[in-house]
């Protein structure tokens, strides 16, 4: 083919391509217009959500069915629906998707607990006004809005989420809504508070005094989400005392790694230090499962202080790992102390065995972990240094060519999450959520996916 | 645990719901026909059919059998969470297990399907998980129904109360039974002492982490965590049909035993002889605290509520037996307060190998199991616990 040819034929194909970017972001802000509508003028209450609706919204779930009277704080519910907005927000300056973020940050000032913390839900319904004591009832002369519930859960990340949504809100909103600005305050407050003196944060603050809600507990990332979330405040509004939660939780974690030769930690301890039974099916043992993501906080730990001596309890941590592994490649999740033998339960009668023929299903026994990953990350830490780590993962300003890269890259995605969208701006799927297999459904981990690929794809055709 | 065992035939049954049609509500119960339990508490709760319910702790357990033509029905239950940590239970249909949560701060009706296969009864059973959810209702009704769906509140009741049995038509009972005084020093020997361990000094039989600390007098033993046990072996002990094993122990404050859903062994008694008998005593949420008397295929149980035991005070535990008649009884007393039972001759006299304190079973095969706290003030004595008895009310 002779080169001028060739060059015609480049520029024509490059047309059409640049053609096709621009109907597909008119597609992706149109997509991303009518979803937010539907969502702020059909679904919202109080301008929170669940995690899941019938399309008819005739019905509705949480982590378990809820009215329709409620929100759902513990994710994919309302402070990852807010997420999705900012993103939209920022990724196109329409302030369509702030006030819509604004208005979910409004469903979380109204559902803060009077301690500063939030339950599992958010109910706006008047009858529920005397379930739990909120915030909001501080001032009130009606002494039955005070007597409701009052502890607040770390558990599945639900006040952790609830407030760095309002920190996000707070910072976009440039602390101008002064509601949410003194309840991201409070909530702030509230974490500081319930970090214990050791430095690790309970299930459940304020404490009750009974059950394992008061013990400090790694299941489910919850200290990790308390780290994180005091990291974002401390780099947020500088207060010191955010970062010495961070220093402090670190410091909790070296006093929680077991004794050689488990140098590894327990899902869950006691005000003794000591691994301590949770549920029934979860004792007091070393645990294969969280004990990952321990050792990735103490990652970021070390490299949020600039102190390496976090990184000290790693290597013991990650040769026990090298020597428990199961034959089969994954871990177990318990362990038992000393003996190093994996634990398992019988699934009828929840009794603790060495025998895994016969296990509850509803629970991992076993986890595909990756401490490899963990070790990697280490030996480059040590490789580099903390300073020149941290500097070489900040992000960059991509060039333009990375830009459309990146663009082209996404638009399969973006495409088919704009296929996907029905005439009035939903994204109506038959799994995911908490209900029953190939029901058709609203799922709204679904709707933050596709919020998030349209929302990155216009950041990056817009240049933003 | 309480068990209630309801035949439920298809036919007449007197009120409906509104929204269903007749004849297919099968079976209807309230809370109030049920009394306080071990692991299940009636506890009044607004917005509850009546003013109360039922609060289950995680060894609570309502247990009910209906009879079904074969066909699709739904298991009602109206439920009530005070909270998102006190939420859990399971349902047990045929001895398949789902997990649900009760609505956090409201009532809700959480349906079941249920699939009759045939004639036989149908075991359906709410067990408590986490602790203080609490259940109103439960209901079998035919067809397939969802969540909130029906309301419970409109349909009336099908079973009526037990009607009771005469206590000396019954060949087995379980009774309340409670000391006349708790010990209130130290443990004096007497000529019914078969052995006394005060703990003064680390014992022999001590093994695995064990060390002395405060006692409830004096010192006490301490066993820690993992392998920390006591052992006393058979041969110091003459033992025959009627004895008691009493002391104190006050596990780690810290870890919360008496209301954990730990499994925590207090006591095993190991026989000399292969068929001998073998005595349990542990803590599990399953069946809290449960002294279990075995002897070949013949097992005995006692089961104890310890959610209210203080994990701040040392607690006085009690086993007694009394093996010599044709009625042969059995006692466990946590802090002076607890049950007798009694049953047909079918155990035989004792002869333990060892008795041993505090951790899983020696050579059971089991993970350690342990106590995690300190022992005090041992005495095994001949003499059966009954004299010293308060009379029954």
């Amino acid at each position: 083919m002779r080169p001028l040819a060739l060059t015609l034929m480049l520029l024509a194909s490059a047309a059409v391509a640049r053609a096709a970017d621009e109907t597909l972001a008119r597609q992706a802000e149109a997509g991303l217009q009518a979803a937010t509508t539907f969502l702020t003028t059909r679904v919202a209450v109080g301008g929170g959500y669940l995690g899941t609706y019938l399309p008819d919204l005739s019905d509705q779930w949480g982590e378990e069915h809820a009215t329709r009277d409620q929100n759902w704080i513990q994710p994919p519910g309302c402070p990852s629906v807010g997420v999705a907005f900012l993103q939209a927000w920022e990724a196109t300056g329409d302030e369509r998707y702030l006030r819509a973020a604004q208005q979910v940050a409004g469903s979380l000032v109204y559902g803060q607990l009077e301690c500063g913390g939030w339950d599992y839900i958010v109910d706006h319904s008047p009858a529920a006004a005397k379930a739990w004591y909120y915030r909001h009832n501080r001032g009130s002369a009606d002494a039955a809005l005070k007597r409701g519930r009052n502890q607040a859960t770390f558990d599945d990340d639900v006040t952790q989420a609830a407030t760095r949504l309002l920190m996000a809100v707070d910072r976009a909103l440039e602390q101008r809504d002064a509601p949410i600005h003194e309840a991201t305050l409070a909530a702030l407050e509230f974490m500081l508070r319930a970090q214990h003196e050791s430095g690790g944060w309970p299930q459940r603050y304020p404490p009750s005094g009974h059950g394992y809600g008061d013990f400090f507990t790694f299941n489910d990332s919850t200290i990790a989400d308390c780290a994180s979330t005091m990291m974002i405040a401390a780099r947020q509004y500088g207060d010191p005392r955010y970062a010495a939660a961070v220093a402090h939780c670190g410091d909790f974690i070296i006093r929680a790694q077991l004794p050689e030769p488990q140098a590894s930690w327990a899902q869950q301890y006691d005000f003794d230090l000591q691994p301590a039974w949770a549920r029934r099916f979860e004792p007091a043992a070393v645990c294969g499962g969280e004990s990952i993501g321990v050792m990735r906080l103490l990652i970021e730990i070390a490299l949020f202080t600039d102190d390496a001596k976090y990184l000290r309890p790693l290597p013991a941590a990650l040769d026990w790992f090298a020597r428990s592994r199961l034959p089969d490649g994954k871990y177990a999740r318990f362990y038992e102390l000393q003996t190093n033998r994996p634990l398992y339960f019988t699934r009828d009668t929840y009794l603790l065995t060495y025998s895994d023929a016969d296990m509850p299903t509803h629970y991992s026994f076993k986890v595909a972990a990756n401490p490899e990953a963990v070790a990697k990350t280490y030996q480059e830490l040590v490789a580099k240094g903390l300073a020149a780590y941290r500097q070489a993962r900040e992000p960059r300003a991509l060039t333009a060519a990375q830009r459309e890269a990146a663009a082209v890259a996404l638009e399969p995605a973006v495409s088919k999450a704009v296929a996907a969208q029905d005439a009035e701006g939903r994204w109506v799927t038959t799994s995911g959520g908490a209900i029953g297999g190939g029901q058709p459904r609203l799922d709204m981990q679904t709707w933050e996916r596709h919020f998030k690929t349209l929302s990155d794809y216009l950041k990056l055709v817009k240049g933003r | 645990m309480r068990t209630l065992l309801v035949g439920c035939l298809l036919a007449a049954l007197p009120v409906l719901a509104a929204e269903l049609p007749p004849g297919d509500v099968l079976l209807k119960l309230e809370a109030e026909q049920y009394g306080a339990a071990a692991g299940v508490a009636v506890v009044s709760v607004p917005g509850a059919a009546g003013g109360s319910a039922l609060s289950l702790s995680p060894e609570g357990m309502i247990v009910g059998a209906v009879k079904l033509a074969p066909g699709r029905y739904t298991l009602l239950v109206r439920a009530f969470a005070p909270a998102g940590d006190q939420d859990g239970f399971f349902i047990d249909i045929a001895r398949a297990r789902t997990r649900r949560t009760a609505p956090i701060g409201r009532w809700g009706v959480l349906a079941l399907p249920l699939e009759a296969p045939g004639e036989e009864p149908l075991a359906v059973a709410v067990i408590g998980q986490e602790p203080g959810v609490v259940v109103d209702q439960l209901a079998v009704v035919r067809g397939a129904f969802k969540d909130d769906e029906v309301d419970l509140a409109k349909l009336a009741p099908t079973m009526k109360a037990g009607q009771q049995q005469g206590l000396e038509n019954l060949s087995r009972l379980q009774l309340p039974a409670r000391l006349r005084e708790l010990p209130a020093g130290p443990f004096v020997p007497g000529a019914q002492t078969l052995l006394h361990e005060p703990f003064e000094s680390v014992p022999g039989g001590a093994t695995g982490r064990t060390s002395l600390t405060a006692g409830k007098w004096g010192q006490a033993l301490y066993l820690g965590v993992p392998d920390g046990r006591y052992d006393v072996a058979g041969e110091r002990v003459a033992w025959g049909a009627t004895g008691t094993i009493e002391w104190w122990v006050r596990p780690r404050p810290g870890q919360r035993l008496w209301e954990d859903q730990g499994w925590h062994y207090f006591l095993y008694g190991a026989p000399a002889a292969p068929d001998g008998l073998r005595l349990d005593l542990s803590r599990h949420p399953a069946w809290g605290l449960q002294l279990a008397v075995t002897a070949g295929e013949v097992t005995e149980k006692l089961q104890l509520s310890t959610n209210r035991a203080d994990p701040q005070q040392w607690h006085h535990l009690l086993v007694s037996w009394d093996l010599r008649g044709d009625r042969q009884y059995l006692w466990l007393l946590l802090d002076g307060a607890g049950l007798a039972s009694y049953f047909p001759r079918c155990l035989p006299a004792p002869a333990f190998r060892s008795l041993q304190f505090g951790n899983t079973p020696a050579g059971s095969g089991r993970p350690w199991l342990f106590m995690d706290g300190a022992l005090d003030e041992l005495l095994v004595s001949t003499s059966p616990v009954s004299d010293r008895l308060e009379a029954l009310r």
